[in-house]
């Protein structure tokens, strides 16, 4: 898993990580992607100098975890108006998205 | 009266006591702020009508007895915190029109005490960037050097406060967004322990990284601003118990780390000596300092960056022109509609951060580099806290070099990112850490940098304020800016 080895983004994946991300790039934007990424890749690759081992990851930096509270509505709500204010296409009291099917 | 040069606290003290109208105040810092902005571009938004309504109802309520720390105190936010009416655009194209319904909690707790918004400052994009470039409205202008960065991201909230558009401000930290325009611009900048302040309301970036913070011109109204934003919010859950409280102390007996790691290769020497001369001048009110090193530090950069990235590709997620902003196309089918407004609506960096994200975290690649920044992480905060078992307190620089011209960096996002190497430790460690100003290199400001453990703000306050007293270098005022 942390045998160096120099990875690369090429061209299909740049395409697949737009896809996954849901970002449409244009051509120009693409080709100086390429170049810069592999360039930030080329720096990343510094920590691969360090052995981890199993090291317990850090998710949270003071180790906080599951912090709950009561289910219940607290504090100011807004109203469907208020909620609804910002969204660009709105029909009949709800928000209209492009279609999903 | 000249209201320009009087310190948040003093306004508030004159403002309850009937001495000085909050509308006067108001007007004195819109016309100083309308006057400066086609300069310095400080401001996405002033926010003329709410401030001049806020003074009022303010005058109201001090007839009826209100009254609280801040009144009348005009303040700046960054574009990244959520005010209720007023436009919050990240200074992205894709947020554009976006009017939170809501305010930040930070924001209720500085009106609760008598606080008014004056207007919404310029960042980089989402909070990426370490100069205010990177701005769907144009670059900041340094104050002290109209051709130079105010540094990032929180450089309208630097330039601000430094041209006296506003008495205090807000930023926010991620990776050093708070303390490098403050070091770029001659003023103190707190971020303070992760979990001390809320983050709701806090557009996000990186979660686990980021504070909102106060950046001022003197100390003392940096420790006033954090007494009123601290302190446990049932909307935000990853906050500790914690309520900051600062009384003036010296520095007599405080020993200090001085880690050789931020001293050497690409620091600028001229800022070195000035970071030295702030050293040797607590030493000479009896503090003692002693040169120690921080090996795991240099990975401290990559390491911020891929966990910075793709918490951010994940937060990101959320914009697809359906609920607010930028529209999305509701002709084409979701996945097109959707890529598209995304495609459009972001800036260069800010894409390349989600695509960077996207894949450290995406299957094959998790282990190599998310996960495993996430174990050096708590390999770094473990030898930083080793440190800090034997010191009060680490001394660095805060950038490694003075602000550099606009344009300079921009194109090569790597030596762009070089800016944070001293400063992206503290959220990686989720310590407090202060930048204050440490004096000029070629007539251009730099900054020192301090960090000391969890939920001990009190001790980076008390060294910043001898450094204040001693060289008295916030007392100056840009030339390019003077009344």
């Amino acid at each position: 898993m942390e045998k160096s080895g120099e990875i690369r983004i090429t061209p299909e994946l740049l395409d697949h990580l737009c896809e996954l991300a849901k970002l449409r790039l244009t051509e120009d934007e693409k080709k100086a992607f390429l170049r810069d990424l592999n360039r930030i890749l080329e720096y990343f690759s510094i920590i691969d100098e360090v052995e981890v081992g199993d090291v317990e990851p850090a998710f949270h930096v003071l180790g906080l975890s599951n912090v709950m509270r009561e289910d219940e509505v607290s504090g100011e709500r807004l109203t469907r108006d208020e909620a609804l204010a910002n969204a660009p296409h709105e029909e009949e009291g709800y928000i209209k998205a492009p279609r999903m099917v | 009266m000249d209201v320009l040069s009087l310190s948040a606290r003093q306004i508030a003290e004159l403002v309850s006591s009937g001495a000085l109208c909050p509308t006067d105040v108001v007007e004195a810092y819109l016309e100083r702020a309308k006057r400066l902005n086609p300069k310095i571009n400080a401001f996405i938004t002033i926010a003329e009508e709410h401030a001049r309504r806020s003074a009022e109802e303010l005058e109201r309520s001090l007839k009826k007895g209100f009254r609280g720390k801040l009144a009348g105190v005009p303040i700046a936010v960054k574009d990244v915190i959520s005010t209720k009416g007023i436009e919050t655009t990240c200074a992205s194209k894709i947020l554009k029109g976006y009017t939170p319904p809501y305010d930040a909690t930070v924001i209720r707790r500085l009106k609760a005490e008598g606080a008014i918004v004056i207007g919404k400052t310029n960042m980089d994009e989402f909070a990426m960037g370490s100069s205010t470039e990177l701005s769907a409205f144009g670059p900041t202008r340094n104050p002290w050097s109209l051709d130079r960065v105010a540094g990032g991201s929180s450089g309208g909230s630097g330039a601000a406060v430094a041209a006296r558009m506003a008495p205090v401000a807000l930023g926010s930290d991620t990776g050093g967004s708070i303390r490098c325009p403050a070091a770029f611009c001659n003023v103190v900048g707190l971020k303070p322990t992760y979990g001390a302040v809320s983050r709701y309301g806090l557009i996000s970036y990186a979660c686990s990284l980021e504070q909102i913070g106060p950046m001022t011109i003197g100390v003392e109204d940096c420790a006033l601003l954090m007494e009123v934003i601290s302190g446990r919010d049932g909307f935000d859950s990853t906050m500790i118990e914690y309520k900051f409280k600062w009384s003036p102390g010296d520095v007599r007996g405080l020993r200090v780390a001085v880690p050789k790691e931020f001293f050497g290769e690409g620091t600028d020497e001229r800022v070195a000596e000035r970071v030295w001369d702030v050293i040797k001048l607590l030493e000479s009110r009896g503090a003692t300092y002693e040169e120690v090193s921080i090996p795991l530090a240099r990975y401290s950069l990559a390491c911020y960056y891929i966990i910075a990235m793709s918490e951010a590709s994940s937060n990101l997620a959320r914009y697809d022109g359906v609920r607010y902003g930028m529209s999305c196309d509701l002709s084409l089918p979701w996945h097109e509609a959707f890529s598209k407004v995304r495609g459009e609506g972001f800036g260069t960096e800010v894409k390349r951060r989600i695509i960077l994200g996207c894949f450290a975290l995406s299957a094959g690649y998790y282990g190599r580099y998310y996960l495993k920044a996430l174990k050096l992480r708590a390999m770094i905060r473990d030898q930083v806290l080793s440190i800090l078992k034997r010191f009060d307190a680490i001394a660095t620089p805060t950038t490694p070099f003075p602000p550099f011209r606009i344009g300079e960096r921009v194109e090569d996002p790597l030596s762009l990112y070089m800016a944070d190497v001293d400063t992206v430790i503290a959220n990686l460690v989720g310590i407090p850490a202060l930048s204050v100003p440490a004096g000029f290199v070629d007539g251009l400001p730099v900054g020192a940098q301090f960090m000391a453990n969890y939920c001990r703000e009190d001790l980076l306050l008390s060294i910043a304020k001898c450094v204040q007293d001693e060289t008295a270098f916030h007392l100056k005022v840009p030339s390019e800016v003077r009344p």
